[in-house]
């Protein structure tokens, strides 16, 4: 078979999104994003965002098919994200992209969006060497994975059983007064701070949980304690040191990320540490995660900005590797499932 | 031929084929799953394939979010890969277009089809029967979809003249309506009203009969049904309807009358204990999408 071709739909939050790849190229990626009309709630609105897919449906696929020189008969299947996500987010992409492919008479699969931010690093990096490892970290996810086929086998190495990493750093914006999203805000906040002038504990490295959990994560401490501190030093009367809370939770939250991911990645015998995810934007993170991979002689792979954030390139890729490896397209009923385990790769 | 396909979703879903027997799913929680095997069905019953669809209508509402978004945005997207041309229609007018039809029986002729049929049936499926043909009498309208929330979407409409409703589409709690639609009637027709006869259909109707005791005498058919519950007629009529309730080339779009629940979080209290908005994503457990499509 020719190089499959594969249009991507999503819509697990409050991004739009549509894009075709053929085989590892990238053809067209078009993204309507709704996170202005959220900003002013200080978080997504669901109800919202919800809306903005049902207008944005249509007119994004027709772009992304429009901009890859293509009509919809000339894919040859289409995949879109089917969780986890919100779920009135998942039944509009959903359910547009079953009319699309039953009335175009196109396979369709519904595929894991977690899954799908690892895969899309497949066209800036190429294949996935053996025994890879990934840190999936956005508002939503905070997830470490072991990929052994990306088509077929995924398991789970850790998870956050609390908050997303993006999560608590939203949260902690909000705190501080920062408009939505906060994240670029602490971002820029955090490189005039001192990273070590509040001590902001790092869930589960310690003691029992630190041994139970070895790969696992937890951030709820993390806001609660940056809370407190600050809420008492406003009690006290005394000025908020801004930049010294952005450095010192950007540098714990990017710390507990790459200590594990590392070790992960020496228990695993892996080489290479894939990255994805809105919450990669941070720019803490990334050069935490670059130094520690030249410490433990790990290739640290994270792709360009416009790959890590929700987009339609994610899932159109995965579902490329799908259709290469021959996996059974899902039946016309399948469901939407907003809180799917990272180890289902397509339903 | 024309193939029509109709869709709506704004009281579980019917899909169907202009001239065949619809599929109706009660259920709203499973329109992401049912949805578009209904449709492949009602395609398969009339042998049509989806290239042979020529024209989409879909319901536009009013009606409960999460529900109506799925059967437009599948509508839209099935319109974008057939070419079929697509058209939405809100699912109140065609209510007082059936309460019509069934007073003028057999004088409105459809498409060569007689119209008495719906007429006919319509009366049968009425809880309050009345003779509706009675000379002199003047009717308004009163077309009505459940919005949950012991509230009740409508829209009223002079029984004869089609230009201009008489209270636009709204929603509203079932005794204001009652109220709003008496104040309406008497503007139209003067104080006393005599021999005006005030027509209630759709879903919610019977649910909320207690509130059109305030009609009085004045009460006339109350009919707790949509016109897609009328089966393969009632989809044909609710086509029908169309081209002549909205011009083909407005954009289609979901008619939510409510607004979203949202409130501005203050930023200090809500951090530790946040409940309004998700962050981008702390998906699961989120705990209610909309008005209650649940
Ligand atoms: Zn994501």
């Amino acid at each position: 078979m020719s190089e499959p071709v594969v249009l991507g739909i999503e819509s697990t939050c409050d991004e739009t999104a549509a894009a075709v790849v053929r085989g590892r190229t990238l053809l067209s990626n078009v993204v309507a994003s709704s996170m202005d009309e959220h900003a002013r709630y200080g978080g997504v609105i669901p109800e919202i965002a919800s809306r903005a897919h049902a207008e944005a449906f249509v007119p994004v696929v027709s772009k992304a098919l429009s901009d890859a020189n293509m009509e919809l008969d000339d894919v040859d299947a289409i995949a879109v994200s089917a969780g986890p996500g919100l779920a009135g987010c998942l039944a509009v992409g959903v359910s547009g992209a079953k009319a699309l492919a039953w009335a175009s008479g196109k396979p369709i699969y519904g595929i894991n969006h977690v899954i799908g931010h690892i895969a899309v690093t497949q066209l800036q990096f190429g294949p996935f060497p053996k025994d890879t490892l990934a840190l999936i970290v956005s508002g939503g996810h905070t997830s470490l994975l072991h990929v052994a086929d990306v088509a077929r086998h995924v398991d789970v190495v850790g998870t956050t059983l609390d908050d997303a990493a993006g999560e608590c750093f939203d949260k902690v914006a909000r705190l501080l007064g920062f408009p939505y999203p906060g994240g670029p805000h602490i971002d820029r906040h955090a490189r005039l701070g001192n990273p070590d002038a509040i001590n902001v504990p790092q869930g589960l490295t310690k003691g029992k949980s630190g041994k139970e959990h070895p790969y696992d994560f937890s951030f709820s401490g993390v806001k609660t304690a940056v809370a407190r501190w600050v809420e008492a030093e406003r009690a006290a009367g005394r000025p908020v040191p801004v930049d010294d809370v952005c450095a010192s939770l950007a540098s714990s939250v990017a710390g507990v990320l790459a200590d594990k991911a590392m070790h992960a990645c020496e228990q695993y015998g892996s080489k290479t540490l894939i990255v994805g995810g809105g919450f990669t934007a941070n720019s803490q993170l990334r050069s935490e995660l670059i130094m520690s991979g030249r410490r433990h002689d790990v290739e640290v792979r994270i792709p360009e900005l416009r790959l890590c954030t929700d987009n339609g390139a994610m899932v159109a890729m995965l579902g490329v590797n799908l259709v290469e490896a021959g996996v059974r397209p899902s039946s016309l009923d399948f469901a939407i499932d907003s809180a799917m385990p990272m180890d289902v790769i397509s339903v | 031929m024309t193939n029509t396909l109709v869709i709506d979703t704004s009281y579980g879903s019917t899909v169907g084929i202009v001239g065949h027997e619809p599929v109706y799913e009660p259920d709203s929680r499973t329109h992401v799953e049912r949805l578009q095997v209904n449709i492949e069905r009602a395609c398969r019953q009339a042998r049509l394939i989806p290239s042979d669809l020529d024209r989409i209508v879909v319901g536009v509402g009013p009606a409960p979010f999460t529900g109506l978004r799925v059967g437009i945005v599948t509508a839209k997207a099935m319109a974008f890969a057939t070419g079929a041309q697509l058209i939405g229609q809100d699912v109140l007018a065609p209510q007082a277009y059936a309460l019509r039809l069934s007073r003028h029986g057999n004088e409105v002729s459809v498409d060569g089809h007689d119209a008495r049929n719906a007429g006919s049936r319509l009366k049968t499926d009425t809880t309050n029967e009345r003779n509706v043909s009675e000379d002199q009498t003047r009717h308004v309208s009163l077309a009505v979809n459940d919005a949950r929330r012991k509230q009740l979407y409508f829209e009223l409409f002079d029984g004869e003249d089609r230009s201009k409703p008489l209270i636009d589409m709204d929603i509203d709690y079932p005794d204001h309506i009652a109220k709003r639609v008496l104040e309406a009637t008497e503007r139209r027709f003067g104080k006393d009203c005599t021999g005006v006869v005030i027509d209630v259909m759709g879903h919610g109707a019977g649910k909320y009969a207690d509130s059109w005791e305030a009609f009085g005498d004045g009460m006339g058919l109350l009919v707790d049904h949509s016109i897609l519950d009328f089966k393969a007629k009632g989809i044909e009529l609710f086509a029908q309807c169309a081209p002549l309730g909205s011009s083909a080339d407005k954009p289609v779009e979901p008619l939510y009358l409510r607004r979203p629940d949202v409130s501005t979080p203050n930023p200090l209290k809500h951090v530790l204990r946040d409940n309004h908005t998700t962050s981008k994503g702390s998906y699961a457990g989120v705990p209610s999408l909309d008005d209650g499509n649940q």
